[in-house]
């Protein structure tokens, strides 16, 4: 109740900076931070004394969201980067981490989705982690839960699984190259997929509106999306099918 | 003899004799006092170590054990500090993760993971065909303008309407088509502007194939 409430105050605050533009010292930084991917602003959170700029970033076959927060000072930093809100971890306490996440999520929903997309999700959302338990879950009956690569990573770390070198990986691993970011730049979206049988990553592809791709051999895909990030490879065990799952965040139909 | 003198510390009582005279005369031992202790000085041998290993262990509480096993104490510390300041996560040593020796039930459910993923693609490449043919019957739009439009036969000029109605799609004039470039693409192996394969090619295959049936 006192946490619902707090929320509600940030957000009452928060909204009437909502709409702010976007001032040239916040532009020309992203421009410093980010050479590579395209970046759509879209709005400024307002949370005393810092302010917080949501950008949608769009890299090659992925896209995110990223915070770009400027103190009192106004010195400007990458606050938090990654292929979903859901995940993201901004340098804040939690009620206030709530309040602006809410307020993204409002800024976000502005816009309408292409014909045939669920209106469930964001449209900066990839939806990697629910294409990926589309064919997890059938089988395995585990489910990733979470969009954001930080958040599968964790989740694929805390299940019951191998954990393999990603050249060594068999089939059926579960690759992941978690977003990487620093406070000055650069920001690397990261990127999950399922090696199969013929050594070739298949995967989400956000700029084909989140559709199951190939991504070429393993080799391929590691220079692509894992030249600068670290990347883990995972097997579920055969004993996760004994274990009880909730359900996935899968569209209704599926 | 004076008589302010002590006589009592003076020495009148027998003469004592001396230990080794008396050993010599009497083959008596001479007494050792508490004070003065013999202690034989002790030679340095090589221990043997069949003997000195199950003492070592056996007496590790006393300060000698104590002050050998430091060194070792200080090792493993200082090993435990460096692999706990390492913040680095291995991806071969996770913790909670053993040796990375998956069993066969394990593979065969990557297996079928990996099979999965490849027939999605299959999947999506069937639906994505089926949508361009048609839009797909059970999408929320279609069920809003309340037409099927996947259907064709007798409610094909309806469909076509309703499609067209959807998408604010108009026949064009003749003007209009002037205008337009003629785009003139091969999009698929169906298409009647070039043949598939080279008539001399055709033709020599024909004849290869009734040369060896008469064969």
């Amino acid at each position: 109740m006192c946490s619902c409430s707090s929320c509600l105050f940030w957000i009452l605050c928060l909204l009437p900076g909502l709409a702010a533009a976007l001032p040239p010292a916040v532009r020309d930084f992203v421009r410093q931070a980010i050479p590579d991917g395209l970046t759509e602003y879209r709005g400024r959170i307002l949370s005393a004394p810092d302010s917080y700029y949501l950008f949608i970033l769009r890299q090659q076959s992925r896209s995110g969201v990223m915070f770009i927060r400027q103190n009192l000072p106004g010195d400007l930093s990458i606050a938090g980067a990654d292929t979903s809100l859901t995940s993201i971890k901004l340098p804040v306490d939690h009620d206030r981490q709530a309040a602006i996440l809410n307020s993204a999520r409002a800024l976000l929903q502005a816009d309408r989705h292409s014909v045939g997309s669920p209106r469930s999700h964001l449209a900066a959302d990839p939806q990697v982690g629910m294409a990926l338990d589309r064919i997890l879950y059938p089988i395995t009956g585990f489910s990733l839960q979470t969009n954001g690569t930080l958040d599968i990573l964790r989740r694929l770390q805390e299940a019951n699984t191998f954990s393999f070198e990603p050249w060594k990986a068999p089939e059926g691993s579960i690759l992941i190259c978690p977003t990487r970011f620093a406070p000055a730049g650069l920001v690397e979206l990261g990127h999950a997929g399922i090696l199969a049988h013929d050594r070739c990553v298949y995967a989400a592809d956000a700029s084909r509106n989140g559709a199951w791709s190939r991504f070429g051999t393993l080799n391929q895909w590691l220079e692509k999306f894992g030249s600068g990030n670290r990347v883990y490879a995972f097997l579920l065990r055969a004993s996760v099918l004994e274990q009880q799952h909730t359900r996935p965040l899968l569209p209704q139909g599926h | 003899m004076n008589p302010n003198s002590d006589f009592r510390n003076l020495p009148l009582g027998p003469k004592p004799v001396p230990r080794m005279h008396s050993q010599h005369l009497f083959g008596v031992q001479p007494r050792h006092l508490r004070g003065n202790k013999f202690v034989p000085p002790q030679v340095e041998t090589r221990p043997r170590l069949t003997r000195q290993i199950p003492k070592l262990l056996r007496e590790t509480s006393e300060s000698g054990m104590k002050a050998r096993a430091i060194p070792w104490m200080i090792a493993a510390l200082a090993a435990l500090l460096v692999s706990a300041c390492d913040e680095s996560p291995e991806p071969g040593t996770l913790p909670g993760s053993p040796a990375p020796t998956p069993t066969d039930a394990d593979l065969a459910l990557g297996n079928q993971i990996a099979g999965a993923a490849v027939g999605q693609i299959a999947a999506t490449s069937e639906s994505s065909r089926l949508a361009f043919a048609g839009p797909a019957a059970t999408t929320a739009d279609s069920m809003q303008t309340g037409a099927a439009l996947s259907e064709l036969g007798g409610n094909a000029v309806a469909n076509q309407q309703a499609f067209r109605e959807r998408f604010g799609l108009e026949t064009p004039t003749p003007d209009q088509l002037a205008t337009w470039q003629s785009y003139d693409a091969r999009l698929t192996a169906y298409s009647n502007k070039d043949a598939d394969w080279p008539v001399s090619l055709c033709t020599l295959a024909v004849v290869l194939t009734k040369q060896a049936a008469s064969n």
